[in-house]
């Protein structure tokens, strides 16, 4: 059976544009960026 | 006292010679080598291109910050290099004679050369396609896409065609970034309706971007780059023709193949179609004046490190990934950046029942490309200082952090936020899908637009060297 496609809900489409969720998840994904950057840099010994 | 030798002065090569400045205090000669006078901040000219952002808020000019760093500036191009005997020679901007430089180190991180010959009709100086690879190419972009929007204003109707310009390309992400802002920037006028845009690409599956695409957990669904590609394609009207290799280009066609060797004629009024990178023209020769260009680099041209070369794709993993970026043959010679040759794509390479390979190159970001350049500086101190090599910065143990803009603006902007870990599929470590799902994200929204500018702002403060800037990663 052919699998359905993905398709934004309305719902997703709001959580997108909003402001006040977006700000929110801005913090979130910088300091999940931040996290990632510092697991990266392990590999640095030389400092 | 030691000599090092920058080639290039991109994301690899200028954050290597910041780091190496930083941490040598002036004790060592540090002298890079590049054509350019400015850093080109390159992710930004997607919003050159669709006329949004002027070219000179993408640059700053190099010879200031060298000059603050203690670093010697050569404006000149990297033509030999001489490993047997360390030392490079240069031709300088505007000059005939080249120039002898002697070294004790080099850092080759001179970057794609843009192979724009590999197609013909490609590209804008021979042929009759757009690119925003480099500052004058997206002015030049921008001018054609605004001429573009008047003509669409008077009430004409336009085929805009955006992607990759043969089977081998990379930085597929970019050409996504141009093709959603194009979409928002005439949905923004009011033109949407009078174009079709069709997005044609080398990816074996939609949302590939030359990284064999990402998954990542929402809820309960594992969320792929191709479901949120495919997502925005819908939302946004716009077509696509995928798996494809361009043969040539004209004034009206696009002449592609696919992987169930279709050939195809796409019309077009304006095109987009990024080139394939090939590694710079650099002569390299051994004491006895002999080409040694098979030994150093790959078939592409690009700096051999030490990565494992020769694996088929389906047994390439982790492991092979390089982690120092030295070559393995002369100690004192590190590649970085676009500059060092991989061991493999991580896309799934294909090949049409004609022959024609159409095999998505890997692709590195600015951010990943600043990693390779402070691994190879750093073990560069290491040698300078007596010890082993202890810096490592594989693409298979980092992460990859991407935006992808679609729409620039901080309060109507929309952008893709990716990150992945690590970039390349490390099955080794991380099991079934090579990768940390827990750390992947694959998001549009406005936080994405919001990154995107900071990160702009933030690069270019850091690579100016201006306060702080060590913080900044």
């Amino acid at each position: 059976m052919a699998q359905a496609k993905f398709r934004f809900s309305d719902s997703d489409r709001r959580i997108m544009h909003s402001l006040i969720s977006q700000f929110f998840r801005a913090i979130s994904l910088a300091f999940h960026f931040l996290k990632l950057v510092k697991r990266g840099e392990k590999g640095y010994k030389t400092h | 006292m030691a000599k090092i030798v920058i080639a290039g002065s991109g994301f690899a090569g200028h954050y290597a010679a910041l780091i190496l400045a930083d941490r040598l205090k002036g004790n060592h000669e540090i002298t890079v080598v590049t054509p350019n006078e400015t850093f080109n901040f390159i992710p930004s000219l997607i919003w050159v291109g669709v006329g949004q952002m002027p070219v000179e808020k993408t640059q700053f000019p190099l010879k200031p910050v060298y000059d603050k760093f203690g670093i010697k500036y050569e404006r000149a191009f990297l033509t030999e290099v001489h490993p047997d005997d360390n030392y490079v020679m240069v031709k300088p901007v505007g000059s005939e004679q080249e120039k002898r430089l002697n070294y004790d180190y080099l850092l080759v991180a001179t970057g794609p050369k843009l192979n724009f010959d590999a197609t013909p009709g490609l590209g804008p100086d021979k042929g009759y396609t757009h690119s925003v690879c480099t500052p004058p190419h997206a002015v030049e972009t921008a001018k054609a896409y605004l001429e573009l929007v008047k003509r669409l204003e008077k009430g004409d109707k336009a085929k805009i065609v955006i992607g990759t310009g043969h089977g081998g390309c990379t930085c597929q992400g970019a050409g996504f970034e141009f093709i959603t802002n194009v979409h928002n920037d005439l949905v923004n006028r009011g033109l949407r309706d009078k174009v079709e845009i069709t997005w044609l690409s080398n990816e074996p599956k939609l949302g590939d971007f030359g990284i064999d695409g990402l998954e990542a957990k929402r809820g309960s669904l594992i969320f792929t780059s191709e479901m949120m590609a495919e997502a925005i394609f819908y939302d946004y009207g716009i077509n696509y023709e995928i798996r494809s290799h361009v043969h040539k280009v004209d004034e009206k066609k696009i002449y592609t193949e696919n992987l169930d060797g279709e050939f195809k004629e796409i019309e077009y009024d304006f095109a987009m179609l990024l080139p394939p990178f090939a590694g710079q023209p650099i002569k390299w020769i051994d004491k006895h004046g002999n080409d040694i260009k098979d030994k150093m680099c790959n078939p592409a041209g690009f700096v051999k490190v030490d990565a494992v070369y020769g694996k088929p794709y389906e047994e390439l993993d982790g492991p092979d990934w390089p982690k120092t970026y030295q070559n393995p043959i002369y100690k004192n010679i590190f590649a970085a950046g676009i500059a060092f040759a991989p061991p493999g794509p991580l896309s799934k390479p294909g090949k049409s029942p004609n022959g024609t390979i159409i095999a998505p190159a890997p692709p590195r970001t600015g951010y990943t490309a600043e990693l390779s350049g402070k691994a190879a500086a750093l073990n560069i101190v290491d040698m300078i200082e007596g010890r082993e090599l202890q810096n490592t910065a594989s693409m298979a143990e980092t992460p990859g952090l991407c935006v992808a803009s679609m729409k620039n603006g901080i309060f109507g902007g929309m952008a893709g936020t990716i990150a992945i870990f690590p970039v390349a599929r490390n099955r080794a470590k991380y099991g079934e899908y090579g990768r940390d799902l827990d750390s992947c994200v694959a998001e549009p929204g406005k936080a994405g637009a919001w990154f995107k500018l900071g990160l702009h702002y933030a690069f270019l403060w850091k690579l100016q060297g201006k306060a702080f800037w060590k913080l900044i990663p």
